[in-house]
């Protein structure tokens, strides 16, 4: 990340570690909140999508930082879209699985 | 008599809110008539340059055909062919040169015309493909692998550069190798898919069946794999460029927008119904999928901005398409990147822009830039003045004819 300095790089990762901690602390307790009932396969495809989603971006900036731009920008904007949009029917998924546990109660 | 007195009143001052609109009418069509007027100018010179580039310096033409020159150099001891043949790619007619030795070697390929997506010409430059046939013997037929993603691109060279060296084949080896190709051999199954399509559309939009939805959902994902994913059969703004240039009658490599397009006009123009926005454009589809997973609010944008932004892009697309006698130079939908991956990197942003949207808006594209709603507001206008127009003078001719028997003096009555 930081080819300058042999000091910057190790906190930076350790920071972004612990950002991770902090999403998914919050995603928790946002399920809380929309009562979205959340189990553990709920939680492994969540996972699941906010993993590809990294790995997209640091793919996307790996082949942009090896000059390939073109590559880059392609497979961050149609991974990345296809991503964005798994995830909004991920979203739709949760709610719709929610419904009727909210019914019942 | 008070009413009529506001009827006429009513009429005339709806002709002068109609007047900038006609005056954007009449002063479109000028602009495209100047366009395709200097285009054709443009498109002679350029020709003649090229073709100029390509003879050798103290060249004397000996003989002269409708296509081929032959001409001799080094005070007639060389003789050289200056050949042109055409063939026909995706967006239609490309013109194609050859330099041929005495010996049916190719010296030298230019393309002289093309009106080929600036994206699939890059890639047949970039691979070479047209260095690939210089070097070559006409005694066979000219043979070189396609370029994938360019194909039908590829194949125009090809074949108008054998067309290009048929006649110095047959002057040199007495050999004729390439046949006549039949005008129906550019339509192929989708475009019959096109005319069930528009048929199976204008049978939903009549029904009142309990399904209809599901018809018409079944029709749109039906369109969205054929026309979108499977053919990239789109039609824009250089379909519409294609249809009023004429350029589709020398053949295209792909019909079916075109009659996408023409159904859409005429059913448009015949039942005021747009069959193809509706039930038909994998474009539109694609964004109401998306919206079916977010359900986004329908935002109408009513600043006049975001009517006439949209027909001043098209009237400008359209324009350039005439004079560069290529309707695909300024391609900006996003249609090509969504179905086919193929366009500049400002469509990809569009594109992916576009497609994020669709989850907040309903349809944006078709709300903001779609040339098809400029058009669609063009032909409607132009039918509702035809109509007016048409009415005005059956009421003038009938007050004319009317006129006479009132105006007739009494004493001839008798």
């Amino acid at each position: 990340m930081f080819p300058q300095s042999t000091l910057l790089d190790p906190p930076f990762w350790m920071l972004l570690g612990a950002l991770q901690v902090l999403v998914f602390a919050g995603a928790g307790q946002w399920a809380k909140h929309v009562q979205l009932a959340m189990n553990w396969w709920k939680w492994s495809l969540v996972g699941g999508w906010w993993f590809s989603l990294l790995l997209t971006i640091a793919g996307a900036f790996t082949l942009l930082g090896e000059n390939e731009g073109n590559a880059g920008w392609y497979f961050l904007g149609f991974v990345g879209t296809g991503l964005i949009v798994g995830g909004a029917i991920l979203l739709k998924v949760l709610f719709v699985l929610n419904k009727p546990a909210a019914n019942q109660s | 008599m008070d009413t009529r007195r506001n009827k006429s009143n009513n009429n005339k001052r709806q002709k002068i809110r109609q007047l900038p609109e006609k005056l954007a009418v009449i002063g479109s069509i000028i602009l495209l008539i100047i366009a395709w007027v200097l285009g054709g100018a443009r498109l002679s010179n350029l020709e003649t340059e090229q073709l100029s580039h390509l003879l050798p310096e103290n060249a004397q033409i000996v003989t002269t055909d409708q296509s081929t020159l032959k001409i001799t150099t080094n005070a007639g001891q060389d003789t050289q062919w200056l050949s042109q043949g055409s063939g026909v790619g995706y967006g239609g007619k490309m013109d194609i040169a050859l330099m041929i030795d005495d010996q049916g070697v190719i010296k030298q390929l230019a393309i002289l015309s093309s009106r080929e997506t600036a994206s699939y010409l890059q890639k047949i430059i970039a691979a070479k493909f047209p260095e690939q046939m210089v070097g070559q013997s006409i005694n066979n037929i000219l043979q070189v692998d396609a370029i994938s993603g360019a194909t039908l691109s590829s194949s125009a060279i090809l074949r108008g550069a054998n067309l290009a060296a048929e006649p110095v084949r047959q002057e040199l080896m007495n050999l004729s190798l390439v046949g006549s190709r039949s005008p129906w051999s550019y339509f192929g199954w989708m475009d019959l898919v096109a005319l069930l399509a528009f048929a199976a559309a204008w049978q939903i939009s009549k029904t009142r069946h309990p399904q209809r939805k599901k018809m018409e959902w079944g029709l749109m994902l039906t369109s969205l794999v054929l026309f979108g994913f499977y053919a990239s059969a789109l039609f824009s703004s250089s379909t519409l460029g294609i249809l009023i240039s004429g350029t589709w009658i020398s053949g295209l490599g792909n019909y079916t927008p075109l009659i996408l397009l023409v159904l859409t006009v005429v059913t448009l123009l015949s039942t005021n119904k747009n069959l193809y926005c509706d039930m038909i454009c994998p474009f539109g589809t694609t964004q109401q999928c998306l919206a079916k997973i977010t359900n986004p609010p329908t935002v109408t944008l009513k600043h006049s901005i975001f009517t006439w932004l949209p027909r001043v892009i098209f009237l400008a697309v359209l324009a350039a398409g005439l004079y560069f006698r290529n309707p695909a130079t300024i391609a900006y939908e996003p249609f090509g990147i969504m179905f086919g991956m193929t366009g500049s990197i400002q469509l990809f942003i569009l594109t992916f822009v576009i497609i994020l949207t669709s989850l907040m808006i309903y349809r944006p594209w078709c709300k903001t830039l779609c040339p098809v709603g400029a058009m669609t507001d063009f032909l409607k206008f132009i039918k509702a003045w035809g109509k007016q127009g048409l009415k005005d003078y059956q009421r003038k001719t009938k007050t004319t004819s009317a006129r006479p028997a009132n105006n007739i003096p009494h004493r001839s009555l008798s």
